[in-house]
């Protein structure tokens, strides 16, 4: 599709936006919480986009490619405004590694609707944590191709992305343990 | 892992994250980077001159002018040369050409290099006033109009050779060249008259090897002929 942009079809830029543009918007609010940072790095993203001429490595995914420049752009914000990435740098892991209760799908459904408890139980994960959990939901990610993009080994995403689930669960499910973490 | 294989809780769990995030790109945001998209591709669509315009009067314009001017004279050198080059080129391309025009010379053979070196030594006279003649009347080829020119002025060798009568002329081969030869028949009427010269002071062998390498330069070249013609005529 970007191909075909690049080799004038304008309406492949349209079709290849609306089909990124919620996932990729939604992943980096998630990832930074704040909707205008959002906003910004969104648009620089895509703008970054249509300027660079070239096209993305055949083997990699136009998805992986556009959700690694996303989170490069926001990286390199957070570098200039100074911005300590990792609040839960020295989160122990284990601590969160306990088995979850409530697996079967009539407690799945029993989860908080409520969009602010999402946005706090999400907030509260570490953000390695957090990003591959929002990498999976929004960007729709495979395991191996968030471990390309955050250059990280398989088996830590897939750890990560097991534990984040666990401890979203939990908090959605039990408004007390998400008190008692805030 | 394949997206099968997902635990069904997971499933549900990134589901209902999915179906709970309200937030959405402004339309403002999409219509600004849809509008950016198409005018970068209406820009690399647009004309020659434009883009032309716009890289020489881009930021960094200095070396680009530079570039430019330098690419121009390049261009211009390269059409100054086909022009030359062409203007050089005989009209008649079906007339063979000379032997000593179309190829360099020869080089010396190996019995040369074996020679005695006060045979060599005696041969190089007559040798290097033939190679000269024969440097000068290729200049004189390559360059058929200045030759026309310095005729009408001052008529020197060729200038007489061009005035001359063709039956006088050497080679019957050369004279369906008229213009481009000329300066090559005078090189060899001169080897032809050194050769004569050397057979009469009774130098044999460098007469012998003066033959051979005209025979070589020129392999239709009756030299017998030739020589008893300008014995006649001295």
């Amino acid at each position: 599709m970007l191909r075909r942009y690049r080799l004038g079809d304008a309406e492949a830029f349209a079709l290849l936006y609306q089909r990124h543009r919620l996932g990729l918007f939604r992943f980096l609010c998630g990832l930074c919480g704040d909707p205008t940072l959002a906003e910004e790095v969104f648009q620089d993203t895509w703008m970054s986009l249509i300027r660079s001429q070239s096209l993305q490595r055949e083997a990699v995914l136009f998805k992986t490619w556009l959700y690694q420049i996303a989170r490069n752009r926001l990286i390199d914000h957070w570098r200039k405004s100074g911005r300590q990435q990792g609040r839960h740098e020295a989160f122990d892991e284990q601590l969160h590694d306990r088995p979850c209760s409530e697996t079967n799908p009539e407690q799945q459904l029993s989860l908080s609707r409520d969009q602010e408890r999402l946005q706090a139980a999400l907030a509260d994960l570490p953000p390695e944590q957090r990003e591959v959990f929002l990498l999976r939901a929004h960007g729709d990610l495979e395991l191996h191709e968030i471990a390309e993009l955050t250059r990280t080994p398989a088996e830590t995403v897939k750890s990560r992305l097991r534990y984040a689930l666990q401890k979203l669960r939990r908090l959605l499910a039990d408004p007390a343990a998400e008190e008692l973490s805030a | 892992m394949n997206r099968d294989q997902h635990e069904p809780h997971e499933q549900a769990l990134l589901e209902h994250f999915r179906a709970h995030s309200p937030a959405e790109p402004s339309a403002e945001l999409d219509a600004r980077i849809l509008a950016a998209a198409r005018a970068a591709q209406e820009s690399s669509k647009s004309s020659w001159n434009q883009r032309l315009h716009a890289w020489l009067f881009g930021p960094g314009g200095r070396q680009r002018w530079s570039l430019a001017v330098a690419g121009l004279a390049c261009v211009g050198i390269g059409v100054s040369l086909t022009w030359r080059t062409l203007e050089q080129t005989p009209d008649n391309y079906g007339a063979p050409m000379p032997r000593a025009v179309m190829a360099p010379a020869p080089a010396a053979p190996m019995a040369d290099a074996e020679a005695p070196q006060g045979l060599l030594r005696e041969q190089a006279p007559a040798l290097q006033s033939y190679s000269q003649a024969r440097q000068k009347a290729e200049k004189k080829q390559s360059t058929p109009v200045l030759a026309d020119d310095t005729g009408k002025q001052a008529p020197d060798e060729a200038g007489v050779l061009l005035s001359a009568p063709s039956a006088e002329l050497p080679m019957a081969a050369v004279e369906s060249v008229p213009l481009a030869g000329m300066a090559a028949k005078l090189d060899t009427e001169k080897a032809l008259m050194q050769l004569l010269e050397l057979r009469r002071a009774g130098k044999v062998e460098e007469a012998q090897r003066l033959q051979q390498r005209l025979q070589l330069d020129y392999p239709q070249l009756d030299i017998e002929a030739q020589l008893e013609r300008l014995e006649k005529k001295h």
